[in-house]
């Protein structure tokens, strides 16, 4: 061997190993965010505990009207985080040889029956050597000892209705035991978490609910949530690239906080606009107390927007990530983070990102895992969210001729950003409205001149960046209504404002005219851009007729509702939400009340929450616990 | 998608594009060490990534995964400043540069005893990794990824002449230390 094979060897050996690297990177995808999340902080509290002095804040949930959850005084309360810190700790330092027993309880990411537990529970190796000593159910209640236990499984064997367990088991299944996937947290009992303390966690929040669904009136009679909140009151020291906030801390309080009566956001009309940004587009619509309804689409009201590109000022934005910590003295929290972003203009969260926009720049931060200290993810001027979805964050943003020509594309799973400058495809029109036809994956672009309305297929592209396919153009204005096995459809007016609803071919490039209403026409979307409601105003008559088109069946089905009404498809059912109710509509128009809840709104997922957006901070807070 | 499907396919595209990625992070990022975490975050991007949306769309897989290295390289690097070139010792003439050269092409049956004793091995390794994290980059670019030293001084942002002092430096010094 010769030098060269010799530092080649060392080098392949002790310099980033293929193998530690594949298996660490899979066993990091696999877990869940959470865990994550809990192993930053604490690896951070570990390593720098006293780096930064942190903003304190929290959100306090009380939970009186859900039965899992006991109030337990804060002096013998383990707050959530350092539940979960207290377990990564315990995770971290297990041993796999330790034989000595210890109580384990665990809390299941959702409710399981006793089969499914004992199922779960028999993949550790050694299960045998696992008790069931007491059983914690969803209505708050608790089952103890061998017997009864016994009595409870021969009973109710299937019932769902176990919420957490306390087990016996030798420390070496502890791993094993969190490793579970029915599993969100396994915790080692302690002098503070015993049988009376111990509340178990689900994977889901309750403050969540069902954060992308529209809550109907009548599930909202439930006073589910009282939540109280503390807030920054001063800034008291600063460092280059870190703001650093001090707070009053307020004692935790079961007041309502006007802020936070609406914890998801669902009814925060800040939020609508980001995650409706059509809306813009048609200024003169009104959208009435509907959760984050649709658009509406009037074609005549379009005009291209015209946008000053704004002026700015070389210090105009300071970003700031404060991870704010829980306080120890307010029962369950959770972490939420303050972002300082000043003049930002818009904030969408999707996954666990929060995007927000500047005059000019673009922001992505990372939640939840590993805070990323570099956010800024792209210049561009006068950014809008065209559209946010599960998968990508479409922004425009204006060129140097001041028209809105710029298109980012933020791939949020990737962090990949890539832009373009659509002007050679565009020429003199902007970018409009963007759609995603979700069930296939499809966006198309509405762009707009003063005279046509262009309609495009655009494709995100990590690789090439956004291709462009220019479908149609129309002399007037056009309202983009759903799309379906290549067919997409649209309202437009002729020159004798005569509305049609039309359909185009993608594929074959044919233009198809489905219907003449004559009148005036609105159009409301369904979020996954399928199906559609038309309003078709007859002025002479002082009428307003309805239709749902059902593009599965190319028909157009009269319906006795709103203008206003909201529609989704759901299981590939058309849902209507109209007059507080969710209805179920069938081929004759009939419609059938549903308990089921509907997303309306079309907003993407995500594990976190906003609780004030303005120029100068976005708080988010992790909807993990029940905080 | 089936979880083997999905594992199937991102081991093949670990063991296909692991050198090039661990080769753009190496030469852009601050150090061998620090390298690890990022090519292990670049993967746990693309798993999820995959996870999530599926890879019918990615055609190529290396072209996706470096768009994600460098995603990376500028998330968690973006701040540090390029690494300063440090002249403090006196530069090799190119004649001794060559004796080097010559040097460690010689057969030395010791090296191997070297390897298999895993203690010294790793002393020996962390001394390149832990004293100039430039140098360390320099041996993995140069040993492991072959890279030729006019291409790593190309990528580093350094000349030639610094590439090569900094290598055979290191190596001249380590002949001493450990007696290798």
């Amino acid at each position: 061997m010769n030098k060269n094979d010799f530092y080649k060897e060392l080098f392949e050996k002790y310099a980033l190993d293929e193998e530690k690297i594949r298996r660490n990177a899979l066993k990091a995808a696999k877990t869940p965010a959470w865990k994550r999340a809990v192993s930053t902080h604490w690896k951070t509290a570990v390593g720098a505990a006293a780096a930064v002095a942190v903003t304190v804040g929290a959100v306090t949930y009380i939970a009186g009207q859900n039965p899992v959850i006991d109030i337990v005084s804060s002096e013998t309360m383990l707050t959530a985080s350092q539940r979960l810190r207290d377990a990564e700790q315990n995770y971290m330092n297990s041993s796999s040889e330790d034989e000595s027993a210890v109580s384990i309880y665990i809390s299941f990411s959702e409710n399981v029956c006793y089969s499914d537990m004992s199922v779960a529970l028999s993949a550790v190796p050694d299960s045998d050597d696992i008790n069931v000593e007491v059983l914690y159910m969803s209505d708050g209640t608790r089952i103890t000892g061998k017997t009864d236990i016994e009595a409870y499984a021969e009973k109710s064997a299937a019932d769902k209705s176990i919420a957490g367990a306390k087990l016996t088991a030798p420390a070496r299944c502890y791993r094993d035991i969190q490793d579970l996937s029915s599993v969100n947290l396994a915790e080692k009992a302690s002098d503070i978490l015993n049988d009376e303390t111990f509340v178990p966690i689900p994977d889901d929040d309750p403050l969540r609910g069902d954060s992308d669904i529209a809550v109907t009136p009548a599930a909202k009679e439930t006073p589910a949530v009282t939540t109280s909140f503390s807030f920054v009151t001063e800034k008291p020291v600063s460092e280059p690239g870190i703001i650093i906030t001090a707070v009053q801390s307020e004692t935790a309080e079961t007041t309502e906080d006007p802020e936070l009566e609406d914890p998801d956001g669902v009814n925060d009309p800040d939020d609508a606009e980001t995650t409706l940004p059509a809306e813009t587009e048609e200024p003169d619509i009104v959208v009435e107390e509907t959760d984050e309804p649709e658009e509406t689409d009037v074609p005549e009201t379009e005009e291209p927007e015209i946008t000053e590109a704004p002026e700015t000022t070389a210090d105009e934005i300071t970003v700031a990530v404060t991870e704010i910590s829980d306080t120890p003295d307010i029962g369950l929290m959770t972490q939420i983070y303050q972002l300082n972003v000043e003049n930002s203009l818009e904030t969408v969260l999707v996954g666990n990102h929060a995007v927000v926009l500047t005059r000019n720049s673009v922001y992505c931060y990372t939640l939840g895992g590993i805070m990323n200290s570099q956010p800024k993810v792209c210049e561009v001027s006068n950014p809008k969210i065209a559209l946010a979805d599960k998968d990508n964050v479409i922004i425009s943003g204006c060129g140097q001729d001041g028209l809105r020509n710029v298109i980012v594309v933020l791939d949020t799973a990737t962090g990949i950003v890539y832009s373009s400058d659509v002007k050679p495809s565009l020429g003199d029109s902007e970018i409009g409205t963007i759609y995603c036809a979700s069930a296939e994956g499809r966006y198309f672009l509405k762009a707009v001149s003063s005279s046509s309305t262009y309609i495009y297929e655009i494709t995100p592209n990590s690789e090439t960046g956004v291709q462009f396919r220019p479908l149609f153009d129309y002399t007037g204005a056009v309202s983009l209504a759903g799309y379906k096995n290549n067919r997409l459809w649209f309202t437009a007016a002729d020159e004798n404002m005569k509305y049609s609803l039309f359909s185009f071919d993608c594929r074959l490039g044919s233009l198809r005219t489905d219907y003449v209403f004559g009148s005036e026409c609105r159009v409301r979307r369904s979020p996954s851009f399928e199906s559609f409601i038309i309003s078709v105003n007859d002025a002479e008559e002082d009428r307003t007729d309805t239709f749902v088109y059902d593009v599965s069946s190319e028909s157009l089905i009269p319906v006795q509702i709103g203008a206003d009404a909201n529609i989704a498809v759901k299981w590939g059912r058309i849902m209507i939400g109209a007059d507080n109710e969710n209805y179920v509509l069938s081929a004759d128009g009939s419609l059938a009340v549903t308990g089921e809840k509907i997303d309306y709104s079309g907003k993407p997922h995500t594990d976190y929450v906003i609780y004030s957006s303005d120029s100068e901070k976005v708080v988010v807070s992790e909807k993990f616990g029940w905080d | 998608m089936g979880s083997d499907a999905l594992d199937a396919y991102f081991n093949k595209v670990y063991g296909d594009t692991f050198r090039a990625v661990s080769r753009f992070v190496v030469s852009k990022c601050g150090s061998v060490q620090d390298s690890e975490d990022i090519v292990q975050n670049i993967y746990t991007r693309f798993y999820q990534r995959i996870a999530k949306k599926g890879y019918d769309d990615i055609e190529s897989a290396e072209a996706f995964v470096i768009n994600i290295a460098k995603f990376e390289c500028r998330n968690y690097f973006g701040s540090i400043k390029k690494n300063s070139v440090s002249t403090n010792f006196a530069d090799y003439t190119e004649e001794q540069m060559v004796e080097i050269e010559a040097e460690m092409s010689k057969e030395q049956k010791s090296l191997e005893d070297v390897l298999c004793n895993e203690l010294l091995a790793k002393q020996i390794f962390e001394d390149i990794a832990r004293d100039d994290p430039v140098i360390g980059r320099i041996f993995y670019l140069h040993f492991v990824c072959d890279m030729k030293l006019d291409d790593i001084a190309k990528e580093l942002d350094l000349t030639l002449s610094s590439v090569k002092n900094k290598l055979y430096r290191t190596i001249e010094r380590q002949k001493k230390k450990f007696d290798i």
